[in-house]
């Protein structure tokens, strides 16, 4: 199982989980999701979901300056995004709850 | 941040800026802006380690941003190649242009309408630039005053412009661009030669070269009359021929024109001013005529020896007296 292709499939949910915990901007953003377990995540696919949950609403962005180098955007997820997330949530509930059952369901009895 | 640095960055992202040129001009200063300050977080190795190239780059980011995808990113290049690129670029642009003119009503109306004048303009243009009378029988144009030739060529012209219009032969579209321009460039030219000739002082003026009706013995035209009174005074005459006609030394046709354009005439002698009475009509016949040589300033009277008639000159007191013996 290719976990890249896995990982298209919820990008937007784990940023928006990212997000949720506070507003960071891109190259933080990466960091986290790459500390987090995403190790292959592209950049590029990151900033191409940032715009994308942008232009779709769900998205705050703010620029704040930088003591350490240019002023950078700060990302944050506004009330559209929470739904969002929310809703993905549930989704991602079931799904894994069919996948475990499926998957696990014979070894536990 | 060295120089060095700095360049592979700016090159990074101009290529991804050139990547994502059909997006509206906001979204994509705003993602070159995000990956501006990415990529200053970066070392310039890891740049392209870590992002890969440009065009990966761009084609992950339209992937997941939902955008199409596009053709290979277009590389700012110097020389040859990129000059073909550019020649390229501006001919699309210019297609696009006139794609959109084209389907607009009125551009159909307007090209029908070139279509049809364009032989004729093209070949009048050419005729009104080595002719000095090209329309004698307007819209007809004439060469030497023959007019079937002119026509014929006309016809031909527009001819070869419809079919122009309508063939799809290979580089019929290029041959009929050159047509047109040939045309537009013929007008012009022939425009600013008109307005040439027709202002006075410059070199490039044709003289008209005047045949006047009436000459001296030496076979030379009389342009102008210069009359005395018997004390050698000059005075302004108005002169008749035997029949009461006004004796006229410009050829008919300047008297004509005179009628129609109120404007000097220039000759191959200098320039005249014909004289108009108070209703505004030409007075022909009242000598001297205003003349002026070529840089414009009056031609004087001629020096002229004065012949001694004495104390009583015997001379006829009016030579249209009638009964009186003019040799007395």
């Amino acid at each position: 199982l290719d976990s890249t292709q896995l990982l298209k499939g919820v990008l937007d949910t784990a940023v928006l989980a990212v997000l949720d915990r506070g507003s960071t901007y891109g190259y933080d953003l990466v960091r986290q999701l790459r500390a987090a377990g995403f190790e292959d995540v592209g950049d590029a696919s990151v900033y191409g979901t940032l715009r994308r949950l942008f232009n779709g609403g769900y998205l705050t962005s703010e620029i704040v300056p930088s003591e350490e180098g240019p002023a950078r955007k700060y990302y944050g997820i506004n009330g559209a995004g929470t739904d969002m997330l929310e809703t993905s949530r549930k989704t991602w509930d079931e799904f894994t709850s069919v996948m475990n059952s499926l998957l696990y369901q014979g070894e536990e009895e | 941040m060295s120089v060095a640095t700095s360049l592979r960055r700016d090159e990074f992202l101009e290529q991804v800026a050139a990547g994502l040129a059909d997006l509206p001009a906001e979204d994509r200063d705003e993602v070159l802006e995000d990956l501006r300050t990415h990529l200053a977080e970066m070392d310039v190795d890891e740049i392209y380690q870590t992002l890969g190239t440009p065009e990966s780059f761009v084609s992950e980011f339209r992937t997941s941003a939902g955008l199409e995808k596009t053709g290979k990113l277009r590389r700012r290049r110097f020389g040859l190649a990129g000059l073909r690129r550019s020649a390229a670029g501006l001919r699309r642009r210019l297609e696009d242009f006139g794609r959109r003119l084209a389907a607009t009503t009125r551009w159909h109306s307007i090209r029908s309408i070139w279509v049809w004048v364009r032989g004729w303009l093209l070949i009048s243009a050419a005729i009104v630039l080595s002719q000095p009378e090209p329309f004698e029988r307007f819209p007809i144009p004439s060469i030497n005053g023959q007019w079937m030739g002119p026509l014929f060529m006309v016809v031909v012209a527009t001819w070869f412009s419809f079919w122009l219009e309508r063939t799809e032969a290979k580089g019929s579209e290029l041959v009929s661009v050159l047509f047109s321009a040939a045309t537009v460039v013929v007008v012009v030219t022939s425009m600013f030669a008109g307005i040439t000739l027709s202002r006075p002082g410059y070199g490039s003026v044709e003289p008209v070269h005047f045949t006047g009706h009436l000459t001296n013995p030496e076979g030379e035209p009389i342009y102008n009359i210069y009359a005395y009174d018997l004390e050698g005074n000059p005075v302004d005459v108005y002169l008749f021929d035997q029949n009461g006609q006004p004796i006229r030394s410009m050829p008919d046709w300047m008297h004509e024109d005179a009628e129609l354009f109120n404007e000097p005439f220039y000759f191959e002698y200098g320039t005249v001013i014909l004289t108009r009475d108070i209703n505004g009509r030409l007075v022909p016949n009242l000598y001297p005529l205003a003349a002026f040589d070529h840089e414009g300033s009056p031609m004087a009277p001629p020096w002229v020896a004065f012949p001694d008639l004495g104390a009583s000159p015997s001379r006829p007191s009016s030579a249209l007296e009638p009964g009186v013996d003019p040799v007395g």
